[in-house]
């Protein structure tokens, strides 16, 4: 039986769904090898800023029992200059790249962003909400306004489709909303959520930043209830991504709206779980009775 | 995964090494393997990468030089720390091997564990070179097993006559010419200086490296420890590789 994981965001084609969330490698084109022998059916950079950023001292990250992981790398990236680098290293692979955009300024996402056009890079994602790095992140990506006014400036100067990537806020939908009335081709929800982890004996937070975005199985029921609730309202098309382990949460992902679905985490603890994934999902498909993976895509909201 | 720790005691070595037992909190369903490392916390001072030195009974012993904020309050015993890891892959099979292990500077930290997980399974000489004669202390003294055949110290500083005058690997170039067929193994462990010397001074022994880099995450997703040119991560690939894997790496500055 033919049985077709083919996808497509925002008229990017893909051999499958799955491809690396953001911040997991892709700052450097050695690194972007890896997210290749990954099988990663597009790049997704690491956020690039417009200067380039050290990040927060180690600890960075605290892997946790109940299979979370916390994280405050604070955007450590090596500013905009490696943006044609990373391309033609995805260019050499034949693969799409999505250059995830940050910036503290309406001005540095355009510029970042435009870089991107530039050398013709297959998308842009917004990092609209990285829950970490003061003034960079969700403190913009929570504010609806703020959303409307750097997606309106970006699109507006750019080609290439603009990806927006909102993190849990109360007021997500309406962010969602505005991103795309001001044209933004898609959305990737969720980020991590921002958290805290204490060493019991020590009596301090672990973190050199304090705060962390957790990531992990434990957000995944909430970034399928977003994802399920921003496609019922407003059908866009949608990137899932939080806590994904097995296809089962691929599949969840796809059923509540999702098109394509990112792995952060569980590629770091399992390189080779995208091709085991793929597998399942076609047996998935069998059982099921579908032929090509776009049939389910929202199903769990078809009464 | 994350491990609340105490440290047990710190023990000073010589003038600049000392030595630290950490009882961890918790028992680790599985112990470390040789040239394994943890990233060790200093509550709100610092994370460091760090070779097991040794392990048994939930005790990690780590052994280091003071060089920086973090190292030097390790030194003067802080209470509490946490243990991040086992990271890297380390090695398991070695058996039967007779091993050659050169050591420079801290780069000695490795060995106990290695010889206490093989046992009499190996056979394993040492080299080993620090840059003044007070740094010196007996390696004898922090080895369990008696797996461990000759040792041979090494100072650059050249004042005190029991050590050998130069470099590690000095004293590796002139021993492997001499005695080529007595290992069958070299493992190095030390600076990036030292390590490229030792893969190019004899190209047809089985060569490995123990490597030292910038890590941050330990998991493999910051990319702050990739091996440029290559795409190879020490965190989660290394640290220790083959001369080969690490050829382009080795040779540039």
């Amino acid at each position: 039986m033919n049985l077709s994981l083919k996808t497509s965001i925002t008229n990017v084609k893909l051999d499958h769904p799955l491809m690396n969330s953001s911040g997991i490698l892709g700052s450097e084109p050695e690194t972007i090898d890896i997210l290749i022998r990954y099988n990663v059916s597009a790049v997704v950079s690491k956020t690039i800023t417009y200067e380039p950023r050290k990040g927060y001292d180690p600890p960075i990250v605290v892997e946790l029992r109940n299979g979370g992981l916390i994280n405050a790398v604070g955007l450590a990236n090596p500013g905009r200059d490696i943006i044609p680098k990373l391309i033609e290293r995805a260019r050499r692979y034949n693969r799409p790249i999505i250059i995830s955009v940050g910036g503290s300024s309406v001005k540095e996402f355009v510029e970042v962003a435009s870089t991107a056009d530039l050398y013709k890079a297959d998308a842009v994602e917004l990092n609209l909400s990285c829950p970490h790095t003061k003034g960079y992140g969700i403190e913009i990506g929570s504010d609806p306004e703020n959303v409307s006014e750097i997606v309106e400036a970006v699109s507006g100067s750019i080609k290439i489709p603009v990806i927006a990537k909102l993190g849990l806020s109360d007021r997500i939908l309406r962010s969602a909303e505005k991103a795309l009335e001001k044209g933004a081709k898609a959305l990737t929800l969720i980020n991590t959520i921002k958290a805290l982890v204490i060493d019991v004996y020590s009596m301090k937070p672990i973190l050199t930043n304090i705060f962390g975005g957790l990531s992990g199985p434990p957000i995944h029921p909430i970034a399928v209830r977003i994802v399920y609730e921003i496609y019922r309202e407003l059908k866009p098309e949608i990137i899932g991504v939080g806590g994904v382990s097995d296809w089962r949460d691929v599949a969840e992902f796809i059923l509540a709206g999702a098109k394509a679905v990112q792995i952060g985490t569980a590629l770091i603890k399992k390189p080779d779980i995208i091709p085991e994934i793929l597998k399942d999902l076609q047996n998935w498909m069998i059982e099921i009775n579908i032929k090509d993976i776009n049939e389910v895509v929202g199903a769990a909201l078809k009464s | 995964m994350f491990f609340s720790g105490k440290i047990i005691e710190v023990t000073k070595l010589s003038s600049d090494y000392y030595k630290t037992d950490i009882k961890l909190f918790e028992k680790i369903s599985q112990s470390p393997k040789p040239f394994q490392f943890v990233m060790l916390w200093i509550p709100r001072k610092d994370l460091m990468p760090m070779s097991v030195a040794d392990y048994h009974d939930d005790i990690l012993t780590i052994i280091f030089k003071v060089r920086g904020e973090g190292t030097k309050t390790l030194a003067q015993n802080p209470g509490f720390v946490g243990v991040n890891g086992f990271y890297g892959k380390g090695i398991k099979d070695l058996y039967e091997r007779k091993i050659l292990f050169v050591a420079g500077g801290s780069g000695v930290a490795p060995l106990p564990y290695l010889t206490r997980y093989f046992r009499d399974k190996i056979s394993i000489d040492v080299i080993w070179g620090f840059r003044y004669h007070h740094q010196y202390f007996d390696l004898s003294n922090i080895i369990s097993s008696r797996s461990v055949g000759e040792i041979f110290y090494v100072a650059e500083d050249c004042v005190d006559k029991r050590f050998y005058c130069g470099k590690a690997t000095d004293l590796y170039q002139k021993i492997i010419k001499r005695e080529r067929d007595k290992w069958d193994l070299v493992i190095a462990s030390g600076p990036k200086e030292m390590l490229a010397k030792i893969c190019e001074i004899n190209r047809e022994l089985d060569v490995y490296v123990n490597l030292e880099n910038h890590v941050k995450c330990g998991l493999g997703f910051c990319g702050s420890c990739v091996l440029k040119p290559t795409s190879k991560l020490l965190c989660v690939d290394g640290p220790l590789f083959s001369c080969d894997e690490v050829a382009e790496y080795l040779s540039q500055n």
